[in-house]
């Protein structure tokens, strides 16, 4: 709890708004600590790369649609159609074995997303 | 546009609660889209809950919602989403179904939409039986996808405690692949030319004898789209632990 005081105290305040086109739109007001991940936009068509992940980490203080003082961390991921199977991979050695899993599933509707 | 669909107390809860969480005030546009949520507090947290009171909460809490789409989408001119226009009885909805042929869940089993999503957190790359074998940190599942999981024992799949495997299951699951590779040769070099190049009247003969023909249509044409001798080699070696082994075994009749 003290790191999160002195989190709200030796910080700003900063009010994000979020404008995303998959019913994702809002707006926060942050003090304290916040690391905000917004995903890439791709001009592939695949599917794969329409699947959009977000994420939001504070540390302090957030007014939303109530308060809340601490650590808090909203993450949310969006699927188009056409994906059934969604493999995120956080460590590039194991995006091999992602492959050859999705390989060996012979699904055509499988989506691998890199994920740091 | 109202349905009449009936949901559980549980998950009504859950996707109010996903609109709260996801979207603060505004409510959600439908693009055809299935949403994902994961809210995590470690906090002191005073806020509206989904049924309208206000609740507060001490300590550590964790959420997870999904937004599923149900009824299809269009988009208008203008680029906005509308929802497709119901005729008669039928209305253009997101459904898994699993065919005449079945699966798993049955023949003409139906269930929502259905998608199957993991957040891999390790994937050691053992090989199991000639497969690979993966454990995920968190994953989430819908409709047909989440039957099945419940069926045979999808939460095995989460194991980030899971223990090495010991030498003897590592020098079996070794020989299972070498084995595999063995096979994936000699049928690769049967079955082609002196050129290099797939014989399509030898394959042919051999997918049509037991026990090779008792493998699926889709594999049997993906065998066939396959023209050189490395192709067929390749395909061999990482396919599904079986499909080599019933050529092999097929060669005798040829």
């Amino acid at each position: 709890m003290t790191l999160v005081m002195v989190a709200t105290l030796c910080s700003a305040c900063t009010t994000l708004y979020v404008d995303a086109p998959d019913a994702l739109n809002g707006s926060r007001t942050y003090v304290g600590i916040v690391k905000v991940r917004a995903a890439e936009e791709s001009s592939q068509a695949s599917a794969a790369s329409r699947v959009r992940r977000h994420s939001y980490s504070t540390l302090g203080l957030r007014v939303d649609s109530g308060l809340s003082l601490g650590y808090l961390n909203d993450e949310v991921v969006s699927i188009p159609l056409n994906c059934h199977v969604v493999l995120f991979v956080r460590a590039p050695e194991e995006w091999g074995h992602a492959e050859t899993l999705l390989r060996q599933l012979r699904r055509e509707d499988s989506c691998l997303i890199r994920s740091n | 546009m109202s349905h009449p669909i009936k949901l559980n107390p549980a998950i009504r809860t859950l996707l109010v609660a996903t609109t709260a969480l996801l979207s603060a005030c505004a409510t959600p546009d439908h693009s055809n889209t299935m949403i994902f949520g994961t809210s995590t507090r470690v906090a002191l947290d005073v806020s509206q809950e989904p049924t309208g009171s206000l609740g507060a909460t001490l300590g550590y809490k964790r959420q997870e919602a999904v937004w599923m789409p149900l009824l299809a989408n269009t988009k208008t001119a203008e680029g906005k989403w509308n929802p497709t226009a119901c005729t008669g009885d039928k209305c253009p909805m997101f459904v898994g179904t699993t065919g005449e042929q079945g699966g798993a869940a049955g023949a003409n089993a139906s269930d929502t939409y259905s998608v199957l999503a993991t957040f891999s957190g390790d994937m050691g790359g053992s090989a199991q039986n000639a497969g690979v074998q993966a454990k995920v940190a968190q994953y989430f599942a819908t409709g047909l996808a989440a039957r099945l999981l419940a069926q045979y024992g999808g939460a095995a799949a989460v194991g980030a405690s899971a223990s090495a495997p010991d030498s003897a299951t590592i020098r079996a699951a070794n020989s299972v692949v070498a084995t595999q590779h063995r096979q994936a040769d000699v049928v690769s070099i049967k079955l082609s030319k002196t050129d290099g190049l797939v014989d399509p009247a030898l394959r042919d003969s051999l997918l049509a004898k037991t026990p090779a023909s008792e493998l699926s249509d889709g594999e049997k044409t993906l065998i066939k789209s396959l023209k050189t001798r490395d192709e067929l080699q390749d395909h061999l070696k990482n396919a599904p632990p079986g499909i080599a082994a019933r050529l092999f075994s097929t060669l005798d009749k040829l």
